[in-house]
């Protein structure tokens, strides 16, 4: 039934869905078609995409797109439902810890115009409170706090402030502003340490003085507390180290993810399912026992289709490195449609796919990831990251995805653009993409093509 | 483009540049350094700044670094994520050295204030590094008695003149730490039977100071000037007592609890301090100016609206253009027409 992996449309999808169906190997009741989410949710982009034609690519879209669902069940269940924004990663572990928390990023809410191609309004009232296109995207945000929606509104939120965006800050505070209180917490710009200074080495490599992380150490207490003060209970020690170790395991299957998609001579797995699974480290689409079941399946998928050499794309395909995520999802088909394939990503939570270090007291752990994101040092840092990680997975080229109207592409871009072209001597190419590229995209597919063209001529 | 040569002078004044009005100039002097803060200052081309995404303001300043030599510094602030991420551009492209004080957005725990102390502590040593003075509190102490006294004349001479002679006073002020000589004319107050306004917003560059004398010259009278280079970004009175003993600690406090700024986490106090001066001065109307790409200050129009229930006038500027200068115009007559 399904000879060869390969993309197909939401289309393709509702046929091949039957056939499933009736083979018995996808449950209706537990998964639906693409074409549903199309129909009844309004997520009219999907059917503008091309999906992994898999039974398990399609239980992780359907993992994705049911989150809402997943939240409001949680809260009928009487579980508190908090809201965590910014930091990308490091406090939904420490709400997990409690069984009667479910985590969820609001920022997520800065792919529904794209998913919805504009039909959910979220920008216009992000506009009317002033929040212009002068902001990034996650002003969609506002919106969806304004209409109630697209997520519950949660019970608590929690944003990190400091060395963030300060589209980001200027948001959440107004969002707070307009009646949803916010425990704000401060991230410090992650500062090389004087020589004087005892320092600390993060996960990911970065190193930054130890009062730097006494700072966050003593902050992220202040969030336990205030999570302890929501549900009425303490949290332990060690019920924070055995909710570090199940990130850990969420963690570790998804680098083994990495691995073999992004270092496999052909390409096993395509970049829009790449994306979501590396989202789903972050907080678990609200459900972390799933997404260790989903992410699991995609593993045994990729190493199966690695094993019998097999490739949804070209296996020539130029092998490109994609920095930042992008606004509209088909920017991303638009790449493999020109030729290439992502072996290699930063989608601004490399720190999210780290594992957390055992060996010291929880929090501290807590605090050296909070630590160690990428988007609070200076964009030398994140380069450097980056560099590590080129070299790792073999791209042949570079692709940064600039964020429209986000404070940290104004600059960050030619930084780390310039830098692996010094050291790693490989085309690199900078691209805005707004969240519906329409208009934007026979520019943006020449572009691409280009640096596909560049690559392969390289080889020669 | 590789770093600048780097010439050395023995001899000279280390001068200290900074635009936050979180950096204490008293710190800075007591350890034999030179503030400055000109925001009149000729400058060079910046062109190594993108023309998209980045504000008139934050160009500004990285432009004045061409004016610095090897023996200066450039202090640059986290508070502005903008400022944040040019501070590592400008490293490579200037001859002083950069320094990046991690200004605390957040400031009701004890934790944010410790971080903003500490911040102090690491910039007063890296200064003391280089004019080889070390910090100690009796020449902290003299530098903070010199500077509340004049921050007091300041208060005193800005009163009963119009914002646009003010504005003066306050650009002599952070040029110099010192006051010129102010020839008062007891003259009736500037804003009888004008409308009053509040001028809110982030620092407005000195080529723009046309805007305060065309609120004026439009009818209207700026009784507050809560700019970041107006009355707002002045810290309030030294407890002279407590800074006695531990002036560390009361450079800390004040800085710290006296400016209430857009970026700070939760930002209420900015309104709190706002509504205050409004009940005082009887405010009448709100004209919020900020540069184009300044995220921070566009986002609190709403805010402002519903927590003052005044007119407020947005008023978004970008590069120096005629048809810029025209439309701003145009809009603040307007505004004072409905305000009158």
């Amino acid at each position: 039934m399904i000879n060869t992996p390969r993309k197909i449309s939401v289309d393709q999808w509702d046929e091949l869905y039957s056939q499933l169906v009736n083979a018995g190997q996808i449950n209706p009741a537990k998964t639906k078609p693409l074409s549903w989410f199309v129909c009844n949710e309004g997520d009219l982009r999907l059917s503008k995409l091309q999906f992994d034609n898999s039974p398990q690519a399609l239980e992780l879209w359907n993992f994705l797109l049911t989150e809402n669902d997943r939240l409001a069940k949680a809260r009928q269940a009487g579980k508190k439902l908090v809201g965590t924004m910014k930091d990308l990663g490091t406090v939904p572990v420490l709400c997990y810890c409690f069984d009667e928390i479910v985590a969820f990023y609001p920022d997520g809410a800065w792919w529904i115009p794209c998913v919805m191609e504009m039909t959910d309004g979220l920008f216009a009232i992000a506009d009317s409170l002033g929040v212009t296109e002068a902001y990034c995207p996650v002003r969609a945000m506002i919106g969806a706090f304004e209409n109630c929606e697209h997520f519950p509104i949660p019970d608590m939120l929690i944003s990190s402030t400091g060395a963030i965006c300060d589209d980001f800050s200027a948001i959440a505070q107004l969002i707070e502003n307009r009646g949803h209180k916010i425990h704000w917490w401060e991230i410090p710009h992650r500062r090389k340490p004087l020589a004087d200074e005892e320092k600390i080495t993060l996960p990911g490599g970065f190193v930054a003085p130890k009062s730097q992380l006494d700072f966050v150490k003593n902050e992220i207490s202040e969030i336990q507390n205030a999570l302890e003060n929501l549900v009425g209970r303490k949290l332990s020690d060690q019920q924070i180290s055995a909710g570090i170790s199940k990130a850990n395991q969420v963690r570790s299957t998804l680098e083994k993810l990495r691995e073999t998609v992004y270092c496999a001579p052909a390409c096993p797995l395509g970049s829009l399912e790449m994306l979501i699974a590396e989202m789903l480290a972050i907080h678990y689409c609200s459900d972390q026992n799933r997404t260790l079941e989903v992410l699991q399946k995609l593993l045994t998928l990729a190493q199966l289709r690695v094993e019998k050499g097999q490739s949804v794309l070209d296996e020539n395909a130029a092998r490109i490195f994609w920095i930042n995520p992008v606004a509209d999802l088909q920017a991303m088909n638009l790449l493999e449609n020109a030729g290439g394939r992502i072996t290699g990503c930063d989608y601004l939570f490399c720190h999210a796919l780290d594992q957390i270090p055992h060996d010291v007291p929880p929090l501290d752990a807590l605090a050296q990831m909070a630590l160690a994101d990428p988007m609070i040092g200076s964009a030398c840092d994140r380069a450097t990251r980056i560099i590590t990680d080129i070299k790792k997975f073999g791209a042949e080229a570079v692709l940064i995805s600039k964020i429209p109207g986000a404070s940290h592409c104004a600059t960050e871009g030619k930084i780390i653009g310039d830098m692996i072209s010094d050291s790693l001597n490989l085309p690199v190419v900078e691209i805005e993409v707004p969240p519906v590229l329409t208009v934007v995209a026979p520019a943006l597919e020449t572009r691409l093509g280009a640096l596909v063209e560049t690559v392969l001529s390289r080889r020669i | 483009m590789g770093k600048p040569v780097i010439i050395m002078n023995k001899n000279k004044i280390h001068k200290v540049l900074s635009a936050s009005p979180f950096i204490p100039p008293e710190l800075i002097s007591a350890v034999g350094c030179k503030p400055i803060a000109n925001l009149s200052a000729q400058t060079s081309a910046c062109s190594h700044l993108p023309v998209m995404g980045i504000c008139a303001y934050a160009k500004y300043y990285a432009s004045q670094l061409g004016n610095l030599t090897a023996d200066d510094f450039a202090i640059f602030t986290t508070a502005c994520d903008q400022m944040r991420r040019i501070s590592e551009l400008a490293t490579s492209r200037t001859q002083a050295k950069v320094f990046l004080f991690n200004m605390p957005t957040t400031w009701q725990s004890k934790n944010a204030r410790n971080l903003y102390k500490s911040e102090l502590d690491r910039l007063a040593k890296t200064l003391s590094r280089a004019s080889k003075i070390e910090l100690n509190d009796e020449k902290l102490f003299q530098q903070i008695l010199r500077f509340d006294k004049l921050r007091t004349q300041l208060r005193s001479a800005i009163k009963n003149i119009s914002a646009t002679q003010a504005c003066k006073i306050f650009d002599y002020f952070r040029e110099h730490n010192s006051l010129p000589e102010i020839n008062k004319c007891p003259s009736k107050s500037p804003c009888e039977n004008a409308p009053k306004i509040a001028l809110l917003g982030g620092p407005v560059l000195h080529r723009d100071r046309w805007l305060l004398e065309e609120i004026e010259s439009a009818g209207g009278c700026i009784s507050l000037d809560a700019t970041t280079t107006g009355l707002r970004s002045l810290p309030g009175n030294y407890d002279l007592e407590i800074a006695k003993t531990n002036p560390v600690q009361a450079m800390t406090n004040l800085y710290f609890d006296t400016i209430w700024d857009a970026f700070r986490r939760p930002d209420f106090k900015l309104y709190d301090w706002l509504n205050s001066q409004i009940a005082e001065q009887n405010i009448s109307g709100i004209i919020l100016h900020r540069y184009v790409w300044c995220d921070t200050w566009q986002a609190v129009v709403s805010t402002l609206e519903n927590r003052t229930n005044l007119p407020v006038l947005n008023l978004d500027s970008d590069d120096e253009d005629l048809s810029n200068r025209q439309r701003i115009k145009i809009r603040i007559q307007a505004f004072l027409e409905m305000l009158s």
